[in-house]
């Protein structure tokens, strides 16, 4: 059995771990449940042999283990799968999956035998159409990476094993498989750690569930069943949060913001449809299916092959012209790659899209800057030290808060949000759905794109759904369930009879329904 | 960083009250180089050190203020390079080709000054013009193309070193103007021109990339081109103009080195000119991924780098010694400006023996 006794990490001033003791216990999976920033990360860290801990120690069978890097980790057998998965690119899928492990003779790599081995474990996990041994790594998916994370930590066979976020990447046929391969797992004995932010993963797969706050452990349920899941929120945010948000449709029927008519680009073929100010309207859609596609193509970072894009009356198809200009605040899906500089400050990110509002003379008017970042910073509480604060030192939630921040200051008239909650604790999302409401209640229009069903049903007026570049459903508020969304979604699974292409008359639609048939 | 008061919540909500006298602290760190300030302070100490040190070895002659000012003026030429150079990497590029540049362009102002009868405006006006269309097709390169800055600019390195020899048909070209001479040879009030252009040049470096929108936008590029992109910046407006910048420095070096020998130089004084501001810039805690550093930081690098070179002179210690402790000062400043992590790393050894 493997325990943490009084583990402490203090980073700078920040305490990230203070004093958790915490076991594993074989043949059970521990949900770990925390906000961003609890010290889940850190903790998996420790265990991974990354982080040194300042202070306390880690027990295998009562016996302290010094874990000094990621090797001695694996001797001591502990694999942790990260977030991010680490593929190295130049070589084959298979190398990957065996790195550390790779099967040779004399020391020199027998390449048939590890993509023998390789496809026999593709194969038994039911993963042949998903991955290849024999393809390069880098043509890999994303979702492809985080299986062959997944299958490295098979062949370790590790006694402990912590999932960080499995299913952010995957598919649900994945996240199918990857229950099975816990369940396999766990009957061999290991103990599982499985860390993840979606309600349903955790009343499905855990056995006993720890929660995390602030670096403390401030709770430990031994039997997940028993446990009512808004105890753990309650324990998880430090306070009572019930339904905070409700929706009110604030949608003007008789001014669109935003009409899309027949657009297709790479993906997409053929959509149209129109946003009303003050409307909230809905994208679902398998990875794949274009949605992420479709947001950018409405901020026109996308090449537009056919259709037009009327923003306000007039076509922007294919033509990026900044948040400034175009009146369209866009939260992009990867804030790290696509949304902040993450070599500057605060104050200089949310300031990025409004320079030229801030300037006189090509200078920066600082205390004009100044102001109206802390009014920002206020407005949507961005928890930072200072705003000249490393926008690195921020938790994921509130580097997010600041993107919404720069877009904000431009007041848009429409909003291209795209997953725009992604790996963000639930307090700060119940947040960004208040804030998402606002900007409905002010009149601007916004397009949501999520993965997340529960908020798409939570917050839209109407959702459409694409499948493999089609529009194929367009779900009215008062249709709007999960069940209707996923059955959309899949399309040949649908349970329900099929939403392909419903007439706006018949779809019963409370708002102008727009889902063109010509 | 002031000394902060462990609190229950390290990150409260909005901007924190900070103490009057930490926020002294900070507005002086502020003035020295905004969130740059503890590099900043760290280059200064030790270009203290490194004077006090040469100072004790050499009986005070280092600290002379006539030697100062030599350190200042065999520096000038590289600080003004470097300047050009820093506002590429500030960018998250690379600029190869200055040395060439001021080579090519030394070489075209003689030229074009022997042609004209003497005539200094055309020298220098055709000097600085070569130097921004040698910058305008490295960045267009780049911008437009798509080509990597170092290979871009590795390619014109050569280029722009052969044209040089080809202006000046490999002939020695002298420049019989006195006027345009004391430009690289005279003073005022004191200080020789060339460190007078070095300053100027370094003021209008540190305003535009600290205080206005355009610095803000080169910095937001050189961090995330993407992220930069989507907020509504030029991206590729901005990556060419910071290689034009890049060849005018150049340029205005390669016109004070033409003025400073009476001659056309295509490669005496300006080969290998880029490693050294490169090694200069690096010095100066620039990181060679962009997004971060400053202008004065580069400076204070070329400064470094100088007072190093000047020093080891006095000492009278052989000129081949120089180049090795070249390489020991850039290896103990990025060891040092990562002392953090390289701490950490320590702590988690010695952890080892400490059980």
């Amino acid at each position: 059995m493997f325990e943490v006794r009084e583990l402490s990490k203090q980073f700078g001033v920040t305490r990230a771990l203070d004093s958790v003791s915490l076991d594993f216990q074989p043949g059970k999976v521990t949900a770990l449940l925390g906000e961003n920033g609890a010290g889940k990360s850190t903790l998996l860290g420790i265990l991974a042999g990354l982080v040194p801990p300042s202070s306390g120690a880690i027990y295998r069978d009562g016996k302290p283990l010094q874990l000094r890097s990621p090797r001695d980790a694996r001797n001591a057998g502990i694999k942790i799968i990260p977030q991010q998965p680490d593929i190295v690119e130049g070589l084959t899928v298979a190398e990957n999956i065996f790195l550390g492990l790779l099967p040779t003779a004399a020391r020199v790599f027998r390449r048939q035998a590890a993509h023998e081995t390789c496809e026999d474990l593709i194969s038994r996990h039911g993963l042949e159409r998903r991955i290849d041994g024999r393809e390069p790594a880098a043509k890999l998916t994303a979702s492809g990476r985080q299986l062959v994370e997944i299958l490295r930590a098979v062949v370790a066979r590790p006694q402990l094993v912590a999932f960080d976020e499995p299913t952010s990447a995957l598919g649900h046929e994945e996240v199918e498989q990857l229950r099975k391969l816990i369940g396999e797992m766990k009957h061999g004995g290991a103990a599982v750690v499985y860390v993840s932010h979606r309600r349903a993963e955790i009343e499905d797969l855990a056995d006993r569930i720890a929660v995390l706050r602030d670096g403390r452990l401030v709770g430990k349920h031994e039997d997940a069943a028993g446990v009512h899941f808004d105890t753990l929120i309650t324990e998880m945010a430090g306070r009572k949060i019930a339904d905070t948000v409700t929706h009110r449709s604030h949608a003007r029927r008789e001014t669109p913001v935003l009409a899309v008519k027949q657009l297709s680009t790479r993906k997409l073929r053929g959509v149209s449809f129109t946003v009303n100010a003050g409307e909230i309207l809905g994208v679902a859609g398998l990875g794949g299916s274009g949605r992420s596609e479709l947001a950018r193509a409405l901020v026109g970072a996308q090449a537009v092959t056919d259709g037009r894009i009327m923003v306000d009356g007039s076509n922007v198809a294919g033509t990026f012209r900044g948040p400034r200009q175009s009146s369209i605040g866009y939260v992009p899906e990867d804030r790290h790659l696509e949304g902040l500089v993450l070599t500057r400050s605060v104050r200089e990110n949310i300031a990025l899209a409004s320079l030229a509002d801030l300037r006189r003379m090509r200078v920066v008017r600082r205390a004009r800057e100044r102001e109206m970042v802390q009014r920002l910073v206020q407005e949507l509480n961005i928890r930072c030290s200072s705003p000249d604060a490393p926008i690195t030192s921020l938790s994921g939630g509130n580097q997010q808060k600041v993107v919404l921040a720069r877009n904000l200051a431009l007041k848009p008239r429409l909003w291209v949000l795209d997953e725009p909650t992604k790996g963000i604790d639930i307090a700060t999302k119940e947040a960004f759905y208040q804030l998402i409401e606002n900007f409905a209640e002010s009149g601007a229009a916004t397009v949501l794109v999520s993965s997340e069903l529960p908020e798409l049903t939570l917050l839209c007026d109407r959702v459409l759904v694409l499948r493999r570049g089609e529009l194929v459903a367009d779900v009215p508020r008062a249709e709007l369930s999960e069940d209707r969304l996923v059955a959309a979604m899949f399309g040949e699974l649908s349970t329900v009879t099929t939403v392909d292409n419903v007439p706006a008359e018949a779809s019963g639609a409370v708002l102008p329904s727009s889902v063109d048939q010509g | 960083m002031g000394v902060a008061v462990q609190e229950l919540d390290p990150m409260p909500s909005g901007p924190v009250r900070q103490p009057y006298a930490a926020h002294l602290v900070r507005g002086g760190l502020r003035v020295l180089g905004g969130t740059d300030a503890r590099r900043i302070l760290m280059l200064l100490v030790a270009l203290g050190l490194l004077i006090g040190a040469f100072s004790g070895l050499s009986n005070g002659r280092e600290m002379l203020p006539s030697n100062l000012l030599n350190i200042a003026t065999s520096a000038s030429l590289l600080g003004i390079v470097s300047i050009g150079e820093v506002v590429v990497m500030i960018a998250g590029g690379l600029d190869i080709s200055v040395g060439s540049t001021a080579g090519l362009v030394s070489s075209v102002t003689a030229v074009v000054m022997v042609d004209s009868h003497e005539s200094v405006v055309a020298g220098v006006f055709a000097g600085l013009a070569v130097g921004v269309a040698a910058g305008l097709v490295n960045g267009l390169m780049v911008a437009y193309v798509g080509v990597n800055s170092v290979i871009a600019t590795l390619a014109t390195y050569s280029a722009y070193a052969g044209l040089a020899l080809l202006a000046t048909g490999g002939q020695e070209i002298g420049i019989a103007s006195n006027f345009f001479n004391v430009l690289g040879t005279g003073s005022g009030l004191g200080v020789p021109y060339l460190v007078w252009v070095l300053l100027v040049v370094c003021l209008i470096g540190i305003f535009v990339m600290r205080y206005t929108d355009i610095g803000r936008q080169v910095y937001a590029v050189g961090g995330s081109a993407r992220a930069a992109l989507l907020a509504g910046i030029k991206v590729g407006r901005y990556t060419t103009m910071v290689f034009v910048v890049s060849g005018l420095c150049a340029a205005v070096a390669g016109v004070l080195l033409a003025a400073q020998t009476g001659s056309a130089q295509p490669t005496e004084g300006s080969v290998g000119l880029e490693l050294t501001a490169i090694t200069a810039i690096l010095l100066g805690g620039i990181s060679l991924a962009g997004g971060s550093g400053s202008v004065l930081g580069a400076i204070l690098g070329v400064a470094l780098l100088a007072t190093l070179d000047n020093g080891l002179l006095l000492v009278g210690l052989q000129e081949f010694w120089q180049q090795v402790a070249t390489g020991g000062l850039l290896v103990t400043a990025v060891v040092l400006q990562n002392y953090q992590l390289i701490i950490e790393r320590v702590r988690g050894v010695g952890r080892r023996f400490a059980s």
